[in-house]
């Protein structure tokens, strides 16, 4: 099979991911209404403590609030797919001339645009609240992209795991515990030196808190290339780990019809 | 946080269990009428749910896993920042804070059993049998509160191991652990009547855990926002067990609660006892 039909299948699947997102109302709300409920949740009351601290906290909190919608779309994007292995689509789909890769990429390319939503929606709820981008266009682009690469990289991963176990419900249980792990011991809602000796060496090293110092430095200026690099480095090595994962998983039979 | 466990329900299918039908025997032969009745239906529907809701994964995670997990985040990532800007030690705020989530949150999961009771019959078969009207609606209540002690008991060991300490000796500590069933009352009146109805509306009800006293001092939310901080249910209820384990007056925020605690039961306790009745009138 060509490029051109594996890119066309995975177009006409990905019309179909997207138009489901957009009936399904309580998914999309959730998508969109959690990146303003964690920002205001913690701002609003942390502030002060912040700024007591020295630190602006609209610029310091909004990376974390989009890395964890990201880990969202991510874990719904799993949900989804595995309501295709639970319900029969993806074996119907395996069974029919389509490339193995296109239900998947028609996938990713839905989570990238329900990806995309939400960053629009925190960095609009983030400005409303003193956020700014003082490193110019470029800057930007590469913080929306840094997010971006994110929620890609563990979407492959949370695909891998929902075509594997087809399990809907489960698969969203299991990934929530990591996810809180993930977000909450990171740099992204204290600096490193607010956080308690003995948990600064995983806090300060794991992929959220690179991601996060990455986008602040993107967006409020600064060194940018060593943390930046940081960054990528996390993000090329989960990519490429769960990418492998994803091929593995995908090259086993499409197993029983659950 | 937990938005995406509370928007994500897993219903459990609706399967006809025999225990729940030798439960529903067992409630018919005590009889339906006087308070020596009535009291015993409540005692052994309360025995019944906690048995139930002890076997249902989201009701345990709601109540107890979540809001101890919270507390140890919060308490190692944002409690050191919050005690030296404050001044107060935090650990006295987020104590009472996720007791009172894991109360709230987990009558989400109870909520959700009630409707599987229904959609499965079993309120109309009680509702048939001879047992006392009261016996239902009291034993769930019976049952709320003893749910709302078992996160408050697991919440406070769990702080006493993280640095929570009562200065003001055993009453006071014992006052600590029984002042959030005074608003679990409400609580659950609250969720079975409204909650049970809109729960898409979960990721919004997740503010309830930021805005009052017991995540940060009120003081420290901007100046329009104080009063309302202060008066949401949560907070009287955080200031009194604050007050009753480190320092503070006690006596105006537990009337405070107490008030909150009767006026959601008032309220909402109508609505939901003619939920209940209608829910048993009809099936499904």
């Amino acid at each position: 099979m060509s490029a051109a039909q594996v890119s066309r299948q995975a177009w006409v699947l990905a019309g179909r991911n997207v138009t489901l997102l957009g009936r399904d109302s309580a998914e999309l709300s959730g998508a969109l209404v959690s990146p303003v409920v964690f920002f205001v949740g913690f701002y609003v009351p942390l502030r002060g403590v912040m700024s007591d601290l020295g630190i602006d906290y609209a610029q310091h909190l909004l990376p974390v609030v989009i890395l964890q919608a990201m880990i969202f779309v991510a874990i719904s994007s799993a949900e989804a797919l595995a309501g295709d292995v639970d319900a029969g689509m993806y074996r119907r789909v395996r069974s029919m001339a389509v490339a193995r890769l296109a239900p998947v990429l028609g996938r990713l390319a839905a989570d990238l645009i329900r990806a995309l939503l939400a960053v629009a929606v925190g960095i609009a709820v983030g400005s409303a609240f003193g956020f700014r981008f003082h490193a110019g266009v470029a800057a930007a682009f590469g913080f929306v992209g840094l997010a971006l690469l994110f929620a890609v990289g563990l979407a492959l991963g949370a695909d891998a795991l929902a075509i594997r176990t087809g399990a809907k419900e489960s698969v969203a249980q299991t990934l929530m515990v990591p996810q809180l792990l993930l977000i909450m011991i990171s740099t992204g809602f204290v600096p490193l030196s607010g956080l308690p000796s003995w948990l600064r060496g995983i806090a300060g090293q794991q992929p959220v808190s690179r991601f996060a110092d990455a986008m602040r430095a993107l967006a409020s200026g600064g060194p940018t290339a060593r943390p930046v690099l940081l960054a990528l480095a996390w993000g090329v090595g989960i990519t490429v780990v769960f990418g492998l994962l994803l091929v593995r998983v995908l090259a086993r039979p499409a197993g029983e019809r659950r | 946080m937990s938005a995406e466990v509370l928007s994500r329900p897993s219903p459990p299918p609706p399967r006809p269990s025999s225990s729940s039908a030798a439960a529903a025997d067992r409630v018919a032969a005590t009889g339906e009428h006087g308070l020596a009745a009535a009291l015993r239906c409540a005692g052994l529907q309360a025995g019944w749910l906690l048995r139930r809701w002890s076997r249902d994964p989201l009701v345990l995670a709601q109540t107890l896993v979540f809001p101890a997990f919270l507390l140890l985040v919060f308490r190692a990532v944002l409690g050191d920042s919050i005690t030296a800007a404050t001044g107060r030690d935090s650990i006295y705020g987020t104590v009472p804070l996720t007791v009172l989530v894991g109360t709230a949150f987990g009558a989400l999961g109870t909520g959700a059993s009630l409707i599987t009771e229904r959609d499965q019959g079993l309120l109309a078969r009680f509702h048939v049998l001879p047992i006392h009207r009261a016996g239902g609606p009291a034993g769930r209540l019976l049952a709320e509160l003893a749910r709302s002690l078992a996160a408050s008991v697991v919440l406070t060991l769990v702080g006493l191991a993280v640095g929570l300490r009562f200065h003001h000796g055993v009453p006071a500590a014992l006052g600590f652990v029984v002042v959030p069933c005074v608003l679990a009352v409400g609580i659950a009146a609250l969720v079975t009547a409204v909650a049970v109805r809109a729960r898409n509306q979960a990721s919004l009800s997740l503010l309830m855990l930021f805005f009052n006293s017991g995540f940060v001092p009120a003081g420290d939310y901007p100046g329009w926002l104080q009063p309302v901080v202060r008066a949401v249910p949560f907070s009287p209820a955080v200031e009194t067990m604050r007050a009753l384990a480190d320092d503070g007056p006690v006596l105006v925020p537990f009337l405070q609660t107490l008030a909150w605690g009767g006026g959601l039961v008032v309220v909402f306790g109508v609505v939901a006892l003619r939920g209940y009745r209608l829910a048993a009138a009809r099936r499904g």
